[in-house]
């Protein structure tokens, strides 16, 4: 009897085993099968751009836009401007516009328009006209008009066409004919045609917007341009999909499918570049610089970005407004420290508040260097009380110009402490930061500033003129009459007299040092080394309409010794 | 029937708790947020909350700040990708789970019953964002067999039909729609890797305990005396019974899963409920989170009343009850 079940039971067991062994095998087999059978479609591969950005646009409308995110995604990929600046030469060339004529007392623009653009033919909208005046017309009128049918759809606002003040600027445009539109301004200005080449005066389509006048909210999500891509497709927090505009009036670009792979983090978006499920990736962090650089197929592009980030003092507060008070904490700081630290050597020492590529700071200002000597000099000339807390404010989030106010206001409370200066630092959620620090809360403060054009008054003005203190958005408050008076000569001239005149706001500036400036930092963009054509904008934009892929290897040997001319300031 | 009320009445018992909760809790984020502190009386709170709930009824969960779509909208498109990561791994969290646990039984002490116990132990102890690190470098960037992030490679356009990828690819008439099938399925393959740990190690564990005990049990060792073969007695006896308790704790693992499907999602850049989920954190929309959690805790309850059914319909003895 007994033998019975334990022969039943082997029996079992043994077959059961062979199940376990069979579902095992199946299963491991079953991964490799479908590993293997993901054989990558090379074809579709090579006809693809894959750029891996860190974060979801808010809206394809360049005019609304201010994130950089939302800008790469909409201004250079689908749409053109009536002017265009170059990156190599910084000079103003044509585009939409193929020339225009200026008048002599500078308030009459006269532009001549090209005849041969089309606007994109999609699954959504077909074009039964090719692009001419009414767009141009359209375009500045949906912004600068409060009673225009398109001037609340979308967000319904305009950050950089107002702050840049072309809501006064432009008091009329003319259509002369269907190919000849003349801008009328209010007054004189020398920055008309840079503005022209920015990404809000990016040209969108009136024959369209006409077509919407029933579902105009439908405007700003599928967009109609005249750029070098199509809009496709946009699955939010995962990609937007583009196709070439094979009718495009300029070089075409050399994919047929571009993909903006929205991949916040950015681990994930290294990590995707090194299996290549990304071609490019934008902003790697500065301890993601170095793996890049060692890597073999990886090429990193670098540009110092039109910013700065700087350690300002509230001159309002005392002791704040004693000038050898604001040096001797200045002189207190290492930021050759904090450049090596916070920023991976991935900026610049800051000299002036001018960024060094920018027009104007040419001018070499002396390097402010620690000195710790002479910083516990000069707080004893001025009284320094030993029991006196410095705050130091850092802001929460992280921003190109600083990727960590915090770790870096903790180097400045140690190079602090050296001098015997005590200090605290102290942080708000963002929103409640900036409040406070507009009300003039603060003692000190680290902050930055980016631009999004080559003028150094866009610097200036807001961060340090008498009216940037009154507005909050110059945090130390400071209101210098010679150095406002300068400034404003400036905006007003040209040539030598203009740079005569930065040149004496700058020696102001460092007389007076309502700020410590710290860095310049760099923007990077890292990518395959079989591509060429990757450009980064001054402003720090991404251009991807002139990348194209090298398929063989002696290709990609060549192109890396030419990318390595236009990598800026590398080493 | 009876039954059938007294659940409903449960579900909706809870639904009133969490309601309120994420209502406090956002209105107090919110104010945080803005630093607001709107020194608002009892009565005009409540009256928030009722109309919240009125809102709610109507099937308006709110709007999402970044875009203005709806977060009831979004969250149904959503929804299958992080379906298509918790059905894999709950199915087969229970097909190796069973295999394994008889094999316990068949020979406790052997080789892969003691490799099981001691990988048990492991996967239960490991934290699932740091298995899934640890399989991503190894598989992912190490080998390269299998990709980072995403439902499938950005080559492909597939147009969305049901929104699992799988089912997609196969709809699609591209000429590639066989090739992106197993393109998906290649993506699919970590991430459900890594959350099938957490119920595996569970359903495992359970059965395998559950079996034993049966396994000891009279009725049991009579049945094998009277010559039944084994793997009726444990097919037919053994195994259902064990079954029952780990179906019931079931209930309780799903929202473990679910919020293991969050890290998962976020680790593998896994467009679905969870990554959106944190997305709205990061961007402090904490109106569009509050529809949110209200849609999560109806999943979650939704899927324990199912299982407390099939425990119902399967149990004579709770009918009789």
């Amino acid at each position: 009897m007994k033998r019975q079940p334990s022969h039943s039971m082997n029996q079992f067991n043994k077959q059961y085993s062979t199940h376990l062994k069979i579902l095992t095998t199946a299963l491991i087999l079953l991964t490799l099968l479908i590993s293997a059978c993901n054989s990558e479609n090379k074809s579709l591969k090579s006809q693809s751009l894959v750029y891996c950005s860190e974060g979801s646009p808010t809206t394809f409308n360049p005019q609304q836009a201010t994130s950089s995110f939302t800008l790469d995604a909409s201004a250079r990929v689908l749409y053109n401007r009536l002017l265009e600046i170059n990156p190599q030469t910084q000079n103003i060339e044509p585009s939409l516009a193929k020339s225009w004529e200026i008048s002599t007392n500078g308030r009459h623009y006269v532009f001549h328009l090209r005849q041969d653009v089309k606007f994109h033919h999609t699954d959504y909208w077909t074009p039964q006209r090719n692009f001419n005046a009414d767009d141009v017309i359209f375009t500045f009128n949906r912004q600068r008009l409060n009673t225009h049918p398109f001037h609340y759809v979308g967000l319904g606002k305009y950050p950089m066409f107002e702050a840049n003040g072309l809501k006064e600027l432009i008091s009329n445009i003319i259509k002369i004919d269907a190919h000849t539109v003349e801008f009328i301004l209010s007054r004189k200005s020398s920055k008309f045609l840079n503005f022209l080449a920015m990404e809000f005066a990016s040209i969108q389509s009136a024959e369209y917007a006409n077509s919407l006048m029933d579902k105009r909210s439908q405007f700003d999500h599928f967009p109609i341009g005249t750029g070098p891509f199509k809009f496709q497709q946009y699955v939010p927090d995962t990609f937007i999909r583009y196709h070439r505009n094979d009718e495009y009036f300029g070089i075409p670009a050399k994919f047929k499918t571009l993909v903006f792979a929205i991949t916040a983090n950015a681990s994930n978006r290294l990590s995707k570049l090194i299996t290549h499920e990304c071609d490019l990736m934008s902003q790697p962090l500065p301890n993601q610089l170095n793996i890049i650089r060692k890597s073999k197929a990886i090429s990193l592009l670098t540009q110092t970005g039109f910013n700065v980030a700087y350690w300002a003092f509230n001159t309002h507060k005392k002791p704040f407004d004693d000038i050898r008070v604001r040096t001797a904490l200045s002189l207190a700081i290492s930021r050759k420290n904090i450049i090596k630290i916070i920023y991976n050597d991935g900026a610049h020492i800051a000299h002036s508040p001018l960024p060094p590529t920018m027009y104007g700071a040419t001018i070499p200002l002396p390097i402010l260097s620690q000195n710790r000597p002479r910083s516990i000099k000069l707080l004893k000339q001025a009284h320094w009380d030993p029991e006196f807390v410095v705050d130091i404010w850092a802001m929460p989030v992280q921003r190109p110009y600083n990727p960590d106010a915090k770790r870096m206001a903790e180097l400045i409370q140690d190079d602090l402490t050296k001098i015997h200066v005590k200090s605290r630092i102290i942080s708000y959620e963002w929103g409640q930061f900036l409040n406070r620090l507009r009300l003039g809360e603060h003692q000190t403060v680290l902050l930055g500033w980016s631009a999004d054009n080559n003028d150094p008054d866009d610097f200036l003005t807001p961060l340090l003129s008498c009216h940037g203190a009154r507005t909050g958005t110059n945090r130390a408050f400071w209101c210098d009459p010679e150095f406002d008076s300068n400034l404003r000569k400036s905006i007003n001239s040209e040539g030598m007299q203009k740079l005569l005149y930065l040149k004496n706001a700058q020696q102001i500036f460092k007389n007076q040092l309502p700020w410590l400036p710290i860095a310049h930092s760099k923007q990077f963009l890292a990518y395959q080394n079989n591509l060429t054509g990757v450009q980064l904008t001054l402003t720090g934009r991404v251009d991807l309409s002139h990348v194209s892929r090298l398929n063989n290897s002696l290709d990609v040997a060549n192109t890396s010794k030419k990318s390595s001319n236009t990598k800026v300031n590398l080493k | 029937m009876k039954f059938l009320l007294k659940k409903l009445a449960f579900f909706f018992l809870l639904m009133v708790g969490v309601s309120v909760t994420a209502f406090i809790f956002s209105n107090y984020a919110l104010n945080h947020a803005h630093n607001t502190v709107h020194s608002q009386t009892f009565w005009n709170e409540s009256l928030q909350y009722f109309r919240f709930i009125l809102e709610l009824f109507q099937g308006h969960f709110g709007v999402v700040r970044h875009d203005g779509s709806a977060v009831l909208e979004t969250f149904l498109l959503k929804l299958p990708a992080s379906l298509e990561l918790i059905i894999p791994a709950i199915l087969l969290a229970w097909v190796l789970g069973t295999f394994l646990a008889i094999n316990a039984i068949l020979r406790p002490g052997g080789h892969v019953d003691s490799m099981t116990q001691i990988l048990g132990d492991a996967m239960n102890s490991i934290p699932v964002f740091w298995l899934g690190l640890i399989l991503l470098m190894i598989f992912a960037t190490g080998l390269e067999l299998f990709p980072v992030s995403g439902r499938l490679d950005y080559i492909y356009e597939i147009k969305p039909v049901t929104g699992f990828m799988l089912i997609d690819t196969l709809l699609s008439s591209k000429s590639y729609s066989g090739e992106a099938f197993f393109n998906a399925l290649n993506h699919l393959i970590l991430p459900v890797m890594t959350l099938t740990i957490i119920p595996l190690s569970y359903v495992n564990l359970q059965l395998r305990n559950g079996m034993k005990e049966i396994h000891n049990s009279a009725y049991i060792r009579a049945a094998r005396s009277r010559g039944m073969s084994r793997s009726r007695l444990i097919w037919r006896h053994s195994f259902p019974n064990a079954i029952k308790p780990v179906l019931d704790g079931m209930s309780l693992q799903f929202s473990v899963l679910i919020t293991s499907t969050i890290i998962i999602e976020y680790l593998f850049s896994w467009p679905g409920i969870g990554h959106w989920f944190l997305l709205l954190i990061k961007q402090q929309d904490f109106l569009a989170l509050r529809g949110v959690v209200i849609l999560i805790a109806v999943i979650i309850l939704i899927a324990n009343i199912a299982t407390d059914l099939l425990n119902y319909l399967t149990n004579p003895k709770l009918r009789r009850e």
